[in-house]
């Protein structure tokens, strides 16, 4: 039998969400590598947010319930819950926050977003894949060490 | 010596002459130069000891490490500013950029007109910044390996007209890892934790790293020692404890942190000033898109400024670019549209602007908080040349060939034409626009010759308590236009000077002391 699955800082229903959002925050192009959002909301879990403040985790939970119940409503034309809205309506609603006019939404949407690029775009493949080698470049630093006088 | 927490198996209990809180641009230099000088130093510093081994050239892991709330830090404002701050040794040096620019004369002259600091004078200041320069290897960035997003900004600036040069910085043989925010993965920059940290142990002091000061000492008005503990840095939780006596404490925990624990200790007070007077150099940074490569991660991220108005305005633009994981947060939209802009990630490029600004916030001590609160507002001035520094860094990439431009503002996502510059000119922003980030903390313990407008004298010795000197950017009395760190390390210099005397004041009282006992 499969064991439930257990995060860290999240519960179920939040990660659930997170989830959910992951690919229509980040969106989709031929350029880049596909999305994979389960992986990225572990590492969000295990290595974001235990690792960050009680104050910032309270406050990266809170948006995820916000996203769910509160911000559809608030840049939505009819009211549904976060879960129940398509891929396209999903990215309308990240586009309104991210433009917000309200400077608390649009600075609270580039703290969603940013634990969410730091998970996908810090991914060797995914970087490499838009020019930047950064295992390359651990292997080049790591042969050369500037020595003081 | 530097010991970590896992170096510790029992309480420290140590006697010395100086002990040090912090290890930044102020902690380290005063440590050194105090070693140097004969006297016994112990460092504490809150943050981990990390070399280039630790590095991995992830953004993510370094901020999680070696940032201070994992890089969560912001003013509560509007709007709300990021405040990156380091937290391991070395302080923000370890993770900061390497511009090491001199004072201002302007600003010198400001603090000696208006602060009465007639002491601090620029030709005693500028043989410390010569003496430190020396020390760090100053140079201006190598043209070779600024990369092509400097350089295509500096063209632009040309193009214009804007005076604009390559920044002095703190590397030797760097190469252009373009990492310098994160740790300097080969050494070439000359951060505290490569350069006066190791010297200072090398001349016998010891620095203590995982360990967190919770008190400083104060008997018959004097500091005489500092109290804390170990923190382990997976758990977070206390360890062993240390009890530091010393003849002079040196409190050097940054702009933030060093107002924040005289106000939760209740020391030097007195003036009200304490915490306030905050000033953070707002900065603003817009993005472009060109039709080639610019691949903004190679190169020295800051390695070039425009200071065409710097003089009438206090804008200063200097490079700032960071690795995709960091920088796919600057860039606007969500989705596909974002996605579309990441996947031509190597044509954007990025530039900065910092503001000297004149609005002022504080830091606050809340009774059950084991936190700092800072609060920042901007005011009407500082927007004004905000907006300014959008409109000419637009201009300036438009210039150099730039197809769009990404301003990050709210009400503007991108510009397509230069035309589309001059109207954002006349647009009325306000603070809630712009998306503002911070580095440079100061002012909160400013330094006077008024000890009821003032924390510290010229000499940085808290007008409260006798034998406590403050070493770091909360003593400046006003913005400083530039980034800060050298004038740090050349106050920090100056008072360790300073502190030998006294030093030997003190021994001399004591022979003459003990010789009187033996008669």
């Amino acid at each position: 039998m499969k064991s439930p699955e257990r995060y860290k800082v999240l519960t179920k229903y939040e990660a659930e969400i997170l989830r959910a959002a992951i690919p229509d925050v980040l969106g989709e192009n031929e350029g880049l590598p596909p999305v994979d959002a389960d992986r990225i909301v572990r590492w969000i879990d295990t290595q974001y947010l235990a690792k960050s403040t009680f104050e910032f985790r309270l406050l990266y939970r809170f948006l995820i319930l916000a996203l769910q119940f509160l911000f559809p409503f608030l840049f939505g034309s009819e009211y549904k819950i976060f879960l129940q809205l398509s891929s396209e309506e999903k990215q309308h609603l990240f586009n309104k926050w991210a433009q917000s006019r309200l400077y608390l939404l649009r600075n609270s949407f580039t703290i969603f977003r940013l634990a969410i690029c730091f998970a996908y775009y810090g991914q060797d493949e995914v970087s490499r894949a838009i020019g930047y080698d950064a295992a390359a470049k651990l292997e080049e630093a790591s042969k050369r060490q500037v020595v003081r006088d | 010596m530097i010991l970590s927490y896992q170096d510790i198996h029992s309480d420290v209990k140590v006697d010395c002459d100086v002990a040090v809180i912090g290890s930044g641009a102020g902690g380290a230099v005063v440590a050194k130069e105090l070693a140097e000088m004969g006297h016994s130093v112990a460092v504490v510093e809150e943050g981990g000891y990390f070399t280039r081994k630790d590095f991995r050239c992830r953004p993510v892991e370094s901020m999680l490490s070696m940032y201070r709330d994992s890089g969560q830090t912001f003013t509560l404002g509007r709007p709300i500013c990021i405040l990156p701050l380091g937290k391991t040794v070395g302080g923000t040096t370890t993770i900061n950029s390497g511009t090491c620019l001199r004072i201002p004369p302007k600003v010198l002259k400001e603090w000696q007109e208006n602060y009465g600091l007639k002491e601090l004078n620029e030709e005693e200041l500028g043989l410390f910044c010569e003496r430190i320069e020396r020390f760090l290897y100053v140079q201006p960035a190598d043209p070779e390996v600024v990369g092509t997003n400097n350089l295509k900004f500096k063209e632009g600036a040309d193009k214009l007209g804007y005076s604009a040069g390559f920044l002095p910085r703190n590397a030797k043989e760097c190469d252009g890892s373009g990492l310098c925010t994160f740790c300097c993965p080969i050494d070439a920059k000359q951060s505290m934790n490569i350069s006066y940290i190791p010297e200072a142990s090398k001349l016998g002091a010891t620095i203590y790293a995982n360990c967190l000061a919770e008190k400083i000492v104060v008997e018959n008005g004097r500091a005489t020692g500092v109290l804390g503990h170990f923190v382990d840095p997976d758990s977070g939780r206390k360890a062993k404890s240390i009890q530091l006596g010393a003849k002079v404490v040196i409190l050097a925990a940054g702009a933030i942190y060093t107002p924040y624990f005289l106000l939760k200790n209740k020391l030097a007070t007195s003036s009200g000033q304490v915490g306030k007077h905050l000033r953070i150099h707002p900065c603003v940074g817009v993005a472009a898109s060109f039709d080639e490569d610019v691949c903004c991660w190679d190169g020295i991220p800051q390695s070039t400024y425009v200071d065409e108005f710097f003089e009438e305005e206090g804008i200063m633009f200097e490079g700032a670019t960071t690795p995709p994981e960091v920088q796919s947060n600057t860039l606007p939209y969500a989705g596909n549209k974002h996605a579309k802009l990441m996947s031509q990630f190597s044509k954007i490029a990025l530039f900065g602007s910092m503001v000297s600004d004149t609005s002022e916030g504080s830091v606050r001590a809340l009774p059950f908080s084991h936190r700092p609160i800072v609060l920042y507002n901007l005011n009407k001035n500082d927007i004004r040349r905000l907006q300014l520094s959008v409109v000419h860094l637009a201009e300036i990439w438009f210039a150099t060939g730039a197809k769009r431009v990404y301003p990050m503002l709210a009400t503007m996502a991108e510009l397509t034409s230069p035309k589309q510059v001059e109207e954002l000119k006349r647009f009325k922003l306000s603070g809630k626009d712009f998306t503002i980030t911070a580095y440079h903390p100061m002012g909160t313990c400013r330094m006077g010759s008024d000890p009821t407008k003032s924390v510290v004298n010229v000499n940085c010795e808290t007008w409260d308590v006798k034998r406590l000197f403050i070493c770091d950017a909360s003593v400046f009395p006003t913005s400083l236009g530039v980034n800060p760190q050298m004038t740090i390390m050349a106050i920090a210099t100056r008072t360790a000077a300073h502190i030998d005397g006294v030093l030997a004041r003190t021994n001399s009282t004591k022979e003459v002391i003990m010789n009187d006992d033996t008669v």
